[in-house]
């Protein structure tokens, strides 16, 4: 939908500048057919301008000679005059005449030939008046010829008049086209902008359509987009309800937990330890054996509820990360384990320095503890614990390894043991809640890093866990 | 209620759970703590006692403890709702309340030292360390511990 919208406004302006261009080549044809039909009259006016001075010329001859008659036949002076006057004009005419033909080479050729024969025409009229000026008797043979020079101009005359004749109706043809083409071409013109007017009106209409088309279109989407919106908006609210309501839940119940399924235990063991205690004249060997036993699972019950207490609260809890010195922390650790430590000789080598991460430093002690435990724990019986602590920074991630030369894990297990729960021995072997690599892998994730284990070459284990660098 | 005899600290412990009670009474008795032991079982008949109203007016059998044990878990009132009400009181200003109890959450132990608490402690699940608990409190607040002579009361 949206790559729609420019293209037809592109094709908008196409048209419009298509348009525009054919209109200026048609204002440019009308001009041109304009300044054709003004050059054909030129010539029309032309042509005739020439038949008028050829007239004329005739004219002026025919003046000369009829003035030159009356003086012969009347002697009077004034006919001298006329006869002069118009000689000395007849040259001028044909001057002009011939100025007027200079574009035509065979008008030039006749009209050269019409100066000679009126040139000729004139002299004899010149020389019958001198005779009768000298009191001569008129040639009959001068006045023949000069009849046979008037008969030959007049038929040159024709001729050139008839040339003009034929040039003029080509070219009043000429004019008769040009205007045809003109009144062509504006009719055109005309027609072609009425049509793009129209045009331009259908395709704005068009366009103003498919905008109020879009547009409808448009809201519709975006009202659809602001319902799913809310409806979204609805059910994450009711999500983040229903989840907080949740967690509350296992609030109350971790609360529960802590409190209440604990004061049953504890009762069952003090009064398990109270039958050792008062009653331990009375009981057989067999009886004090189950009272013991009675007391032993109620703490390890009590344990498995701490553990799940802790694993819990690793995930319902916010946890704080801050800058914590893992050195400090595993100081602290080893003196919280120091009659672990004790009790099996273990030989714990811590190599300092150890990195400073960015994490919570409770639950960083918890996951601490529960690796050293686990390394001192998860030796064969009899054998000495030696664990091996140290760490670096790779990657803006801090490592710390702890590295036992107990019993090791079978690498089918290696994912399983941090699983809630997860236990390959039997209490009596190696006692506990099956929780403390769960919480480890947990608490790791949860300061975003991770845990993982592999075996070292002489068989323990090796436990590696990544936090994020400060 | 037990005999009080006049010289000794007294104890008041807050806890609704019998066997929970008989149990402290034996801790107590093992741990040879030299103190005498009242007990009241919600938190409601802990305020009464404390401010010796209704069953509690007399002072000779239900003397002013020298020390308070409190669980957190009660019915009625809770042991945060006691403790809110022993922080306004100006007479049990200089009177140690030690909450006792089975929860370890956080949340649990940030609340009670909020209202006032001065120890919390965690009831252990084996007998004997609750008795190794109950003689350790008693050597550190009977015999080590300073506390203010008691203002004047009025009853």
């Amino acid at each position: 939908m949206p790559s729609s919208l420019p293209k037809p406004r592109a094709t908008m302006w196409g048209v419009i500048i298509v348009s525009i261009g054919v209109l200026l080549v048609a204002l440019l044809l009308v001009g041109k057919s304009m300044q054709r039909e003004a050059e054909s009259w030129q010539w029309v006016v032309h042509t005739r301008e020439v038949l008028e001075r050829l007239q004329s010329v005739l004219t002026r001859t025919s003046e000369a000679e009829a003035a030159q008659r009356g003086f012969l036949l009347s002697g009077a002076e004034q006919h001298l005059a006329s006869f002069r006057q118009a000689a000395a004009a007849v040259p001028t005419d044909i001057a002009a005449l011939q100025q007027s033909t200079i574009d035509n080479p065979t008008q030039q050729q006749a009209i050269r030939t019409l100066q000679e024969q009126v040139a000729q025409r004139l002299a004899i009229l010149q020389q019958a008046l001198q005779m009768k000026l000298a009191g001569e008797a008129l040639d009959p043979a001068l006045l023949a010829s000069g009849l046979r020079q008037k008969q030959l101009i007049l038929e040159l005359a024709a001729k050139i008049k008839a040339e003009e004749e034929s040039l003029l109706l080509i070219r009043q043809d000429r004019v008769q086209h040009a205007r045809a083409e003109l009144i062509l071409a504006v009719g055109a013109l005309f027609v072609l902008s009425i049509g793009l007017l129209v045009f331009l009106r259908v395709m704005s209409e068009r366009d103003a359509e498919r905008l109020r088309a879009e547009s409808t279109q448009l809201k519709e989407a975006q009202r659809q987009l602001r319902e799913a919106n809310e409806l979204l908006e609805q059910r994450i609210q009711e999500r983040t309800r229903q989840i907080a309501d949740a967690n509350a839940e296992l609030q109350a119940f971790a609360h529960t937990v802590a409190h209440d399924l604990r004061a049953p235990l504890r009762n069952v063991e003090g009064f398990a330890s109270a039958l050792l205690e008062d009653e331990v004249d009375r009981m057989s060997d067999e009886g004090k054996v189950f009272a013991a036993r009675i007391s032993a699972a109620v703490v390890r019950m009590d344990r498995l509820i701490t553990d799940l207490l802790a694993y819990s609260r690793l995930s319902r809890s916010e946890l704080q990360l801050q800058r914590v010195d893992l050195g400090h922390v595993m100081q602290a650790v080893v003196r919280d384990l120091e009659s672990q430590i004790r009790e099996s000789r273990a030989e714990v080598v811590i190599e300092e320095p150890l990195p400073t991460v960015k994490g919570n430093e409770g639950v960083l002690a918890q996951i601490m503890s529960n690796l050293l435990s686990n390394a001192i724990k998860f030796v064969p019986p009899g054998i000495r614990p030696r664990v091996h602590v140290f760490g670096d920074m790779a990657e803006g991630m801090g490592r710390i390894v702890v590295e036992d030369s107990g019993i090791g894990i079978d690498p089918v297990h290696h994912q399983r043991v941090f699983g809630v729960f997860e236990r390959l021995h039997g209490q009596e072997q190696y006692p506990g809640t099956g929780i403390g690599l769960a919480i480890v892998r947990k608490g790791a994730e949860r300061m975003g890093g991770s845990a993982r284990v592999e075996n070292t070459p002489d068989g323990g284990a090796r436990f590696e866990v990544l936090l994020p660098a400060v | 209620m037990e005999q009080h005899q006049m010289g000794i600290p007294s104890i008041l412990l807050v806890e609704d759970n019998p066997d929970d009670v008989l149990l402290t009474r034996r801790a107590v008795r093992k741990a040879g703590l030299q103190a005498s032991l009242s007990v009241v079982g919600d938190g409601d008949e802990a305020v009464a006692y404390l401010d010796a109203t209704g069953a509690f007016s007399d002072r000779k059998a239900f003397p002013m403890p020298s020390l308070i044990l409190l669980d957190l878990k009660l019915p009625k009132r809770s042991g945060l709702e006691v403790l809110q009400w022993i922080g306004k009181r100006q007479a049990l200003a200089t009177t140690p309340v030690i909450v006792l109890t089975s929860s370890t959450e956080e949340e649990d132990i940030r609340q009670a030292y909020e209202y006032g608490a001065n120890s919390y402690l965690q009831k252990p699940v084996a007998f004997n360390e609750l008795v190794g608990l109950l003689h350790r409190l008693g050597l550190y607040w009977f015999d080590t511990n300073l506390t203010a002579p008691r203002t004047a009361v009025s009853s």
